[in-house]
């Protein structure tokens, strides 16, 4: 797995993108391969000015250049994205080259520290005896192959179980003796560059290594503890905003203090005083620029967060609200309902009891008028009993347990046919996967899919209707298929709305409540409805369930 | 009313389905034997003699109490819990007869040791034969304790 790409879409846009971390370790182990490449061409033809900066200094010797090669290589593989498959060759390509620069560094130790020639120093190129701040021809400064050792080392243990500061510290060790020879150059004090009478670390060599370091540790942006440097935390804005400073002002300041001196222009103590001096007003003065834009960025922050969390009460003040709203809602309808009942039971009973008691005294118009009275208050009963329903689905706690849906198909099917025997339907029930879900619920909704089918067969000689089921992998889906009247499919956004009815009642009775109890089941069990159909050409509703316990509306 | 005559207790507070569910009796010839109270607390005063019942002989049960939930003074399902969770009264059969299908109500019901529940058939014609045959079954076709 590779952090950089794989990271790269989940990271908020506060943080820093690590594509800019692995675009700078491509950089440098670009420049890396390319100036060694260079070096290495500098010997095949013997051009100077190639194998070292500067003439009268120590030349970047051909081991030297072929470990950079294969250093940059290496870290520019590891860094690169890509397929899977290409990664792991990759990343086994990167390990070879890792493998290679570390045995480089260690043969040379060892020819230093047991003074054998292994005859590694001038296998590529030879160098002529005598060369400038060279202890044997072309071998490389025994600095330089302690580098190769321990960078040679943190790239095979790159993406290792090792702990992380491990391979931090060897990069970091890498990067200082590179410095340190740097500083030497520039500061000329040929001691940090080179050890006694032993090969002197070259300056190409040394700003090599101190690149190499960069892109080494850019290649891994997400480790700790390289993750400050390139996170968007405030300690990542202070890593990366004072520690060039800290390096690089004394380092200047230094070299401008010594040309100075050596210049005869002050003596060492006043060198050194103004030097003390100058690097407090120039880090305090930045430190305090920076600390300055950071306390702005930490007050935006801060007050950000005052805002979010201010957002968030008014959020659950809101849902508190809703929620009493809702209850306020559901007990209304209920007793709504309720209280609706008994003055229709008597509105119809008492109908009745004029029809059997003063029937003599009505007239054909008095029978007419009852009967519509009666035949409207009986509408009334169904659509009172029909929001009781929805009311309770709404206001019941779904209780999942695990439902063999074939067996209640079975069930329902049987219910539906037995309201309607003189009918002859083709019912299929598919072996349908279990449900999780409440059962009552669940009954419900499949009871009104069916009976539904059922009524919208009636004008069809050759009713046929289908019920499958499908686990997928987040829900299971049931369906139930029909070949009767059908809809137009641009008003299947209207079927699951309480009392919405696409036919009118004389064609089909209802009351246009049963698809909303099924979406409001669906809906509590997390789950979905959908329906789909054509105008006379049948129809398919469907409702799914998640597999994990859904949370479901209140 | 003499108590010895009493084998059903209609508890309902709303005359229309009094009037309905008497006339429904009545049709089988049973509502000649209907004490009609429209609260709670008086058919508890009924059931257990106290009150303005005081002094009715108690053994003297009627064969069956419809008994509605929703009720003034005391609810259906107090009465119900005082008449089951008393040695004298709690062999009396109570039939719960009332509009509420609520899950709740009927678990609770039955919970309380009620021995029936019956929903109160929107329908005249339903609500009419329903109660015929309560009437029926509890004053005839059921046999209580001795």
């Amino acid at each position: 797995m590779h952090p950089v790409s794989s990271d790269a879409g989940r990271l908020s846009s506060a943080q820093r993108r690590p594509s800019s971390a692995a675009v700078l370790s491509q950089a440098a182990s670009g420049v890396v391969v390319v100036v060694a490449g260079a070096v290495l061409v500098g010997w095949a033809l013997d051009v100077a000015s190639l194998k070292g900066v500067l003439p009268g200094l120590v030349t970047m010797k051909p081991n030297t250049a072929l470990a950079f090669v294969l250093s940059g290589v290496s870290v520019w593989l590891s860094s690169g994205g890509g397929p899977g498959r290409t990664r792991t060759a990759q990343r086994r390509i990167a390990l070879a080259c890792a493998v290679v620069v570390a045995v480089i560094g260690l043969l040379t130790l060892v020819e230093y520290l047991t003074g054998l020639d292994l005859g590694i120093d001038q296998r590529l190129y030879a160098e002529s005896p005598g060369a400038v701040g060279t202890f044997a021809p072309g071998r490389m400064a025994p600095t330089t192959a302690l580098n190769f050792l321990m960078i040679g080392l943190a790239l095979v243990l790159l993406d290792a179980r090792v702990p992380r500061e491990l391979v931090a510290l060897l990069v970091l060790g890498t990067g200082a003796i590179g410095l340190l020879s740097l500083v030497g150059y520039v500061y000329g004090v040929t001691a940090l560059y080179g050890l006694a009478s032993y090969t002197q670390m070259a300056l190409n060599t040394a700003v090599m290594f101190i690149v190499l370091g960069v892109g080494v540790i850019s290649a891994r942006p997400d480790r700790e503890p390289i993750a400050a440097l390139f996170s968007g935390t405030v300690g990542g804005a202070v890593l990366r905003r004072l520690l060039p400073a800290a390096i690089g002002i004394p380092l200047v300041l230094g070299w401008l203090v010594l040309s100075g001196y050596r210049a005869g222009l002050y003596d060492a103590v006043f060198g050194l005083t103004f030097f003390a001096l100058a690097d407090i007003v120039i880090l305090a003065v930045i430190i305090w620029w920076h600390a300055t834009a950071l306390h702005r960025a930490d007050a935006a922050r801060r007050s950000a967060e005052d805002a979010a969390r201010n957002l968030n009460v008014e959020l659950e003040r809101r849902a508190v609200e809703l929620e009493a709203a809702n209850r306020e809602l559901e007990a209304f309808s209920y007793s709504v309902s309720h209280d609706l009942w008994a003055p229709l039971r008597a509105i119809q009973g008492f109908s009745r009891v004029l029809v059997e008691d003063h029937a003599a005294r009505l007239d054909a118009e008095g029978h007419r008028v009852l009967g519509i009275v009666t035949e409207n208050t009986r509408k009334m009963g169904v659509l009172i009993d029909d929001l009781l329903g929805f009311s309770r689905i709404s206001r019941q706690q779904v209780e999942p347990t695990t439902i063999d849906m074939t067996r209640l198909a079975q069930t329902v099917v049987a219910e539906c046919r037995q309201l309607e025997p003189d009918r002859d339907v083709t019912v299929t029930i598919d072996p349908l996967p279990v449900a999780r879900g409440d059962l009552p619920m669940i009954r419900q909704a499949l009871t009104n899919l069916v009976s539904n089918a059922f009524k919208f067969t009636r004008p069809r000689p050759d009713a046929r209707i289908e019920i499958g089921g499908e686990a997928g992998p987040t829900e299971t889906v049931y369906l139930v298929r029909d070949n009767g009247v059908g809809f137009d499919p641009r008003h299947s956004d209207q079927l699951f709305k309480v009392f919405q009815r696409l036919h009118g009642s004389t064609e089909f009775e209802g009351t246009g409540i049963g698809l909303a109890i099924v979406a409001r089941v669906a809906h509590r069990h997390g789950g979905r409805v959908w329906a789909d159909g054509r105008e006379g050409e049948g129809a398919t509703f469907a409702f799914a369930l998640p597999h994990e316990e859904g949370t479901g509306d209140a | 009313m003499p108590d010895d005559e009493v084998e059903i207790l209609l508890v309902e507070d709303n005359p229309a389905d009094v009037e309905l569910t008497l006339r429904a009796l009545t049709k089988h010839n049973l509502a000649n034997k209907v004490l009609v109270v429209g609260d709670g607390a008086e058919a508890l005063d009924y059931l257990f003699a106290t009150g303005s019942y005081a002094g009715r002989a108690m053994h003297e049960a009627p064969r069956v109490v419809f008994l509605d939930l929703k009720l003034p003074k005391v609810g259906g399902l107090e009465v119900l819990q005082r008449v089951k969770s008393d040695e004298r009264t709690k062999r009396i059969p109570v039939v719960i007869l009332t509009s509420s299908n609520e899950e709740r109500d009927i678990v609770m019901s039955y919970e309380l040791g009620g021995n029936s529940y019956v929903v109160k058939p929107v329908d005249f014609e339903r609500f009419s034969e329903a109660i015929q045959e309560l009437g029926l079954y509890w004053l005839v076709v059921n046999r209580p304790p001795v």
